[in-house]
């Protein structure tokens, strides 16, 4: 009876996911002039949360609500998209199904590798290897030199690099590299030069939202790992220093700081984006206007970095807030799945993840809705952006696959005791 | 106002609700989740027979870093293979170093004939002893202060 019942619990929050997919699309169906196109995206979400959700549940493949509550990102991100502009929402399905095969490649590989922690220089040659194509054959885009294209395809080599230089980190604040570096310079120094070397790169693309978010994966790490305060005291002068300086010459960072203090002076031009983004976020009230009744295509990049506004207007304060509670939820398991975890490496893997996530949404939520000051990166699981998604899902899988081998690990001491 | 924005105005509510109902679940969820490892964690064994050694500031460096805390329930054999209860994986520990277990209200501690020793409060032991809440135990250099 017992166990009756804790089965149909834990489909439960599933039938509202899909009762919320099926009413959306349908809703949008009739929108987009009965275009077919959306009930195929539509369908698309639901079969791969379906096929996804049950594999992880059937075999036991470790947390169960992380997957479920990415679903709800990715369906409310899709929806959005999909009302923004079709073609979006169509490309991102293809993302999505192929971040889908990255998560399972990505959790089988990480679950069956054991010996991840010695390779620290490998993930840092590289991530450098990585830097260099982005700086000998990248592309420019609003002034950002981070994209590489390969034929027709492009990606953002950054965004893989955030998760080598978290596998790089955790090889030194886990412990298994503890031999000095050509016999003198030892990991703690070693790793803080690898991290000036990475963000001296992201400063040659001016990509400056990666390289807070990376700045800020290293300043947590040593917080947690590091017995020497001094070092992390260190470092935050350091970047405080460079901020300084960067403030005081770099004519980006000025217009940033400018339109955050204030950006209605300048509303017709540079301050256009962050207020036509908090127009949006004002009109939509509490409940918001209503799927397909707001006017999002007035805040440039909608669909990528301003995603959350367009939430705001279309669902409401209470569909943005639920995003960001979605979010934490997502970190807090994530933190427990670190917490639990028995192998030194993989908890700090997982610590070094959860970071990312937290770390990117904040920096991105808070910049659309003039918390901080705005720096382009993207919401993961609902920006529209192929290596956005496809990162991500492959460190959710890294993530699922720590969490697998945890209660694995328990369930084998229970029978033997 | 057209029929579509009407209903598209109706379903707004209808989303909020879903996605509020969904986040319940989920935390209604995880919070079974969380309170059914706690009672696992709590069952067994009897609270008195239970005691832990946290690790100390000692002569010797260990290579690697030691838990926080290693919980002893009733009986724990101390050592460097992985067959023990506290696996010490360094040069400096024996494969079965020594053990501590609970007897009628006592906790004991015996050296299993190690080659660098065990030593409590600094006095190195040759059979077993009683311990008592805040004894340092030193297995081989490796200092730990046992707590009940």
């Amino acid at each position: 009876m017992k166990g009756r019942l804790t089965s149909v619990n834990y489909r439960k929050p599933a039938y509202l996911l899909v009762l919320l997919d099926i009413l959306g699309f349908t809703l949008l169906f009739t929108a987009k002039e009965y275009n077919l196109n959306v009930l195929y995206t539509g369908a698309a979400v639901l079969v791969l949360f379906l096929i996804m959700y049950t594999v992880l549940v059937a075999g036991r493949m470790g947390d169960k609500f992380i997957m479920l509550m990415v679903f709800m990102l990715i369906s409310i991100g899709v929806l959005l998209l999909c009302r923004i502009d079709l073609s979006y929402g169509f490309r991102q399905i293809i993302w999505i199904l192929a971040g889908g095969a990255v998560f399972f490649i990505a959790y089988v590989v990480y679950y069956n590798v054991k010996i991840w922690n010695s390779f620290w220089y490998l993930y840092f040659i590289a991530g450098t290897v990585l830097f260099v194509i982005t700086l000998v054959f990248g592309d420019t885009v609003n002034g950002s030199r981070n994209w590489v294209s390969v034929k027709s395809l492009s990606f953002q080599p950054s965004e893989i690099i955030k998760i080598l230089f978290i596998m790089c980190l955790a090889c030194y604040c886990s412990g298994s590299w503890s031999k000095p570096v050509f016999g003198k310079v030892s990991p703690k120094w070693a790793s803080l030069i690898i991290t000036y070397i990475f963000v001296g790169f992201l400063v040659l693309q001016r990509d400056w939202g990666t390289i807070l978010v990376m700045f800020s994966i290293y300043l947590l790490m040593i917080y947690v790992y590091e017995p020497d305060k001094k070092l992390l005291l260190m470092n935050i002068g350091v970047l405080a220093v460079i901020g300084f300086l960067g403030y005081k010459f770099l004519y980006h960072i000025q217009v940033r700081i400018a339109n955050w203090l204030d950006p209605w002076s300048d509303i017709s031009n540079r301050g256009y984006q962050i207020a036509q983004s908090l127009f949006a976020i004002a009109s939509g009230g509490y409940f918001g206007r209503g799927l397909g009744n707001g006017s999002p295509y007035y805040i440039p990049e909608v669909h990528s970095d301003f995603i959350f506004a367009a939430v705001c207007e279309e669902m409401g304060v209470f569909g943005g807030v639920a995003v960001i509670m979605l979010f934490f939820l997502i970190a807090y398991r994530c933190f427990k799945i670190s917490i639990m975890a028995s192998d030194p490496f993989d908890k700090a893997v997982s610590f070094g993840v959860t970071v990312m996530f937290a770390l990117q949404t904040f920096i991105i939520i808070g910049g659309v809705t003039k918390m901080i000051p705005l720096t382009g990166i993207t919401l993961p699981f609902v920006s529209y952006g192929g290596t956005s998604i496809v990162v991500s899902f492959a460190s959710l899988g890294i993530i699922q696959a720590i969490s697998a081998k945890t209660e694995r690990k328990e369930a084998a001491d229970n029978e033997y005791q | 106002m057209t029929i579509y924005s009407f209903i598209s105005t109706i379903l707004s509510y209808v989303f909020t609700v879903i996605i509020y109902v969904f986040i319940l679940f989920v935390i209604r969820l995880i919070y079974l989740d969380v309170k059914k490892m706690s009672r696992f964690e709590t069952s067994g064994i009897e609270d008195e027979a239970c005691a832990s050694l946290r690790p100390a500031k000692s002569k010797v460096e260990p290579t690697k870093p030691l838990a926080r805390r290693y919980n002893i329930y009733g009986e724990a054999v101390i050592g460097r293979s992985p067959e023990c209860d506290i696996v010490i994986n360094e040069r400096f520990v024996s494969q079965k170093h020594a053990i501590i277990w609970y007897e009628q209200g006592e906790w004991y501690l015996e050296d299993l004939g190690s080659r660098n020793g065990t030593a409590v409060n600094g006095k190195r032991i040759q059979s077993e002893v009683i311990l008592d809440t805040e004894d340092v135990v030193s297995i081989g250099g490796l200092n730990f202060v046992f707590e009940i």
